[in-house]
């Protein structure tokens, strides 16, 4: 593989892996105190398959970089990491061992960015499918398996906070209006994609993915009347909401700061420790 | 350097009571997550997770590498290419995980979103819920059964 392809495909690697950990690593702080004991189970498993999948990509990045994939997962520079920013920030209560809790947490949050990622994640591993690496071809085929699951879990909540009482309706629709201008920077693309798409690597660049993905979201708004934040115009969406960019440059929020030190603390004090 | 005259069948049957660390009634020869042996300058098992955030992947590893390691060195490398379909288990691994309690879904090729029913273990009845598609591993989800009044876990079709 050429330089410049290689570079490009270790980025774009390390864009999907770095998404992946970091809701994953998000989710997983509701173990524990999710809404019902079923959802503790469930959030602890969806966040244990995102995880599965980060490390996948960062084991592809790591054969093309020839860096170790815990590396890659845990002792980047804060700066270093691709993952977009509706991602980073922490859904729940926080739990502080000298006393000074955080209370407040929202679940209709959590659920709100985790179905709507899940609905763009699903749209970009199907353009996986097809990819002339036949290892990356092969996950994206078990990825897909493996996210219908969390797919049906999302739609469930979906309807359940939608059609639920007022409050969850309310905290729906609060959630939604806080996190557009995020999940328009899900699109934001990774630098190199087209040489991607030239090699047959990809299909399809992220940025591309905007409009399947507005199809795919609008008809679970219209069902329950939730407000969305533009309409169709034609065959182009036109939407009142600016997308917030940055991630996959490596700028971030407070929200990564905190995530960045608890999730990297560990390693960093003992960078070759095993156990 | 393997040790001279080992074949492929001899390293196969090596493995064959290896078992999952979470299904210790289920062995990973039946459970159809190694693919393939090679025998060459070194034994290379290829491995393929039922999921691929599997926390027990490492352990399944070192138990393959363990067992092999008096024919020679012995590489475990995670197949991704070709991943784990429950078509994988064999006809002994569905009867071992049906009387260690676990549900199978009728069609193992169903897709994911067809919600294949399953029988209950317990009693055999068909009039079974679905209570959460996650269980307390990945590979698991929970089921109820509306006959016997028991819950029971589903073996996933992923």
């Amino acid at each position: 593989m050429e330089a410049e392809l290689k570079s490009a495909y270790a980025r774009y690697l390390l864009t999907l892996a770095d998404d992946e950990i970091v809701i994953g690593y998000r989710d997983s702080e509701w173990t524990g105190v999710a809404p019902v004991i079923e959802e503790d189970v469930a959030f602890s498993s969806l966040a244990q398959d995102e995880i599965g999948h980060a490390r996948l990509y960062y084991t592809l990045a790591g054969k093309l970089l020839g860096k170790d994939p815990d590396h890659l997962a845990l002792l980047r520079p804060k700066d270093g990491y691709y993952h977009a920013r509706l991602l980073e920030d922490r859904t729940t209560p926080k739990y502080d061992p000298a006393g000074n809790h955080q209370g407040g947490g929202d679940w209709a949050r959590a659920i709100a960015r985790r179905f709507l990622y899940d609905l763009f994640d699903d749209l970009r591993v199907e353009g996986l499918l097809a990819s002339s690496d036949p290892e990356l071809a092969g996950a994206a085929e078990k990825i897909r398996r493996e996210e219908k699951y969390h797919l049906r879990h999302g739609e469930a909540w979906w309807r359940t906070l939608a059609e639920g009482s007022v409050e969850a309706r309310e905290r729906l629709e609060a959630a939604l209006e806080a996190i557009w201008p995020d999940l328009l920077g899900l699109f934001e693309p990774a630098p190199g994609e087209e040489v991607l798409v030239e090699a047959g690597l990809i299909a399809r660049t992220t940025d591309s993915l905007r409009e399947p993905w507005l199809e795919r979201v609008y008809p679970y708004f219209e069902a329950h009347a939730l407000p969305f934040p533009g309409e169709k115009a034609g065959a182009e969406w036109r939407l009142r909401v600016e997308a917030r960019t940055g991630g996959r440059q490596g700028i971030h929020g407070p929200g990564w700061d905190e995530l960045y030190e608890e999730m990297t603390m560990v390693r960093r004090l003992e960078p070759e420790g095993t156990w | 350097m393997v040790r001279p005259g080992v074949t492929e069948a001899e390293v196969w049957e090596a493995l064959k009571d290896l078992t999952d660390p979470e299904i210790p009634t289920l062995t990973l020869v039946d459970l159809g997550v190694i693919r393939e042996v090679e025998v060459g300058e070194k034994i290379v098992v290829r491995f393929t997770p039922t999921f691929l955030g599997c926390p027990a992947v490492d352990r399944m590893k070192q138990d393959i590498e363990e067992r092999l390691s008096r024919f020679g060195p012995v590489e475990v490398v995670i197949d991704y290419a070709h991943p784990w379909t429950p078509e994988r288990l064999s006809e002994r691994g569905k009867l071992m995980l049906s009387l260690a309690g676990f549900a199978l879904p009728d069609d193992l090729g169903a897709e994911v979103e067809e919600e294949a029913p399953a029988a209950c273990p317990h009693c055999g009845s068909r009039a079974t819920t679905l209570i959460n598609r996650f269980g307390p591993t990945a590979c698991r989800a929970l089921g109820y059964c509306n006959d016997c009044r028991q819950p029971f876990e589903i073996f996933k079709v992923v």
